[in-house]
């Protein structure tokens, strides 16, 4: 059936909600008294929806191949890089460290200790946000608006890092205590910024007494390690290493994970 | 490139802005889904491709109004996508367009049938081709003004894309009846 320009015209701004209330008005009677446009409008829509699958079906195939191209990159990558240390210089050096060292153990250790991760890739492996629930809102203290604080910890636990920070700066200062601020260096630093969340994590670290003490340890090393500060990051989990908490046996492995 | 103009290359078409955000997160978030979800690699990379496309969808829809990062949105969506992931134990991509197939099917006409008739659909824009195919997505699935689509593919003016536009949706309605003539005839023998 060929339609006239001018009926696809008006079908076209009927689907894209551009009719005044009186044209509108006009459109649904004359889809009462007029088959032929009312199976005009259907078709119309039906084509239109086969070219939007369409359109998604084609970024689903170029999707699909991308990813195959991309795993295939990676699956070579691996593979060069296995190949070339063995056959290159990398065979020699592990003959020669066969030769010299016959202790399994030793070999172990040269494997596990020559090979750090490298920090920020630590930190991706390590960090996790707080869990809202850690500590909000048995101990929370804070008498800020109850809705702007749950506000921002909605925003918090939804991911959206960057909005909960807006909304936990919005809580007046002389309200703020130390739950809150430890969320919001939580948050500056899933949103990347260290130069945030560092001043706020040692000043928390510093008080002993308080029940986010080692949670603040832990963020503090993690933000070191963000920052790429190796040393300060190790002298911060040697502290969580050495005495009883729940990030102890986390902060040993994170350790052994970036030791030289 | 910021959020906001990727939202805006994406709407414009330019499908190579969607595989730049595809790659950019890629490595994270497929190690956030082994990770925090205890998925497999292949699982992790197929949530990811799910959650790249409903992306997609909802920046073309205006469903996506940067109220947050382009990455929060779609780690978010990766977190339902794993859920349903369990929920229903889809564990396949080609999933992600039976959902949306659901959505289209506003008329509730029967799966098969509705989903024949998109795939005619399919088949006539492969072979109506560019321009015409190119103009008719810009329209129908990226919904851009004619203005917009006459300043993008540079043709002379609004009246000209008008007229190409009515031509074009006249040449797939005949792909599209030829096509469906010929299953049908298929069907008979």
């Amino acid at each position: 059936m060929v339609s006239n320009p001018q009926d696809l015209q008006l079908i076209d701004r009927f689907l894209l909600d551009g009719l005044s209330h009186h044209e509108l008005a006009e459109f649904n009677k004359r889809l009462g008294s007029d088959p032929a446009f009312a199976q005009l409008l259907k078709e119309e829509k039906r084509l239109r929806k086969g070219i939007e699958y369409s359109s998604l079906k084609q970024m689903a195939q170029t999707l699909e191949q991308l990813e195959a191209s991309l795993s295939k990159e990676e699956k070579t990558t691996i593979s060069m890089a296995t190949t070339s240390w063995w056959s290159g210089a990398g065979l020699k050096i592990a003959a020669s460290i066969l030769l010299l060292v016959s202790a399994s153990a030793v070999i172990y250790y040269f494997l596990r200790n020559d090979h750090p991760t490298d920090p920020r890739v630590a930190f991706e492996d390590h960090f996790k946000p707080s869990a809202s629930s850690d500590f909000f809102p048995v101990t929370r203290g804070s008498e800020a608006p109850a809705d702007l604080v749950d506000s921002a910890f909605r925003q918090y636990d939804a991911g959206n890092f960057k909005e909960a920070l807006i909304l936990f700066h919005q809580i007046p200062a002389s309200q703020q205590d130390d739950v809150l601020q430890f969320y919001i260096a939580n948050a500056a630093l899933a949103n990347g910024d260290t130069k945030q969340a560092l001043p706020i994590l040692k000043a928390l670290s510093q008080n002993k007494e308080s029940v986010i003490h080692f949670s603040a340890v832990w963020y503090l090393a993690l933000c070191y390690l963000k920052d790429n500060n190796l040393g300060d990051a190790r002298v911060t989990l040697n502290e969580l290493k050495t005495v009883n908490n729940s990030y102890q046996q986390e902060s040993s492995e994170l350790l052994n994970e970036i030791s030289e | 490139m910021n959020d906001r103009l990727l939202v805006e290359e994406i709407k414009s078409g330019n499908s190579n802005s969607l595989s730049s955000i595809y790659k950019l997160y890629r490595s994270e978030f497929i190690g956030w889904v082994c990770r925090d979800f205890s998925c497999s690699t292949e699982e992790a990379k197929d949530i990811y491709q799910s959650s790249i496309l409903i992306l997609y969808k909802n920046i073309v829809d205006g469903k996506f109004a940067l109220n947050s990062s382009i990455k929060t949105y779609l780690f978010g969506i990766g977190r339902n996508q794993f859920l349903k992931m369990k929920k229903e134990e889809q564990k396949r991509s080609s999933n992600v367009m039976d959902d949306l197939i659901d959505d289209f099917n506003d008329e509730k006409e029967s799966k098969e049938s509705f989903e024949a008739n998109l795939e005619i659909v399919h088949k006539s824009l492969q072979a109506l081709g560019d321009p015409c195919k190119k103009l008719l997505e810009l329209s129908f699935f990226y919904k851009n003004s004619v203005e917009a689509i006459t300043s993008l593919l540079g043709y002379k003016n609004a009246d000209t894309t008008k007229n190409l536009k009515y031509k074009c949706l006249q040449r797939l309605k005949l792909i599209v009846q030829n096509e469906s003539v010929n299953i049908l005839r298929s069907t008979v023998l």
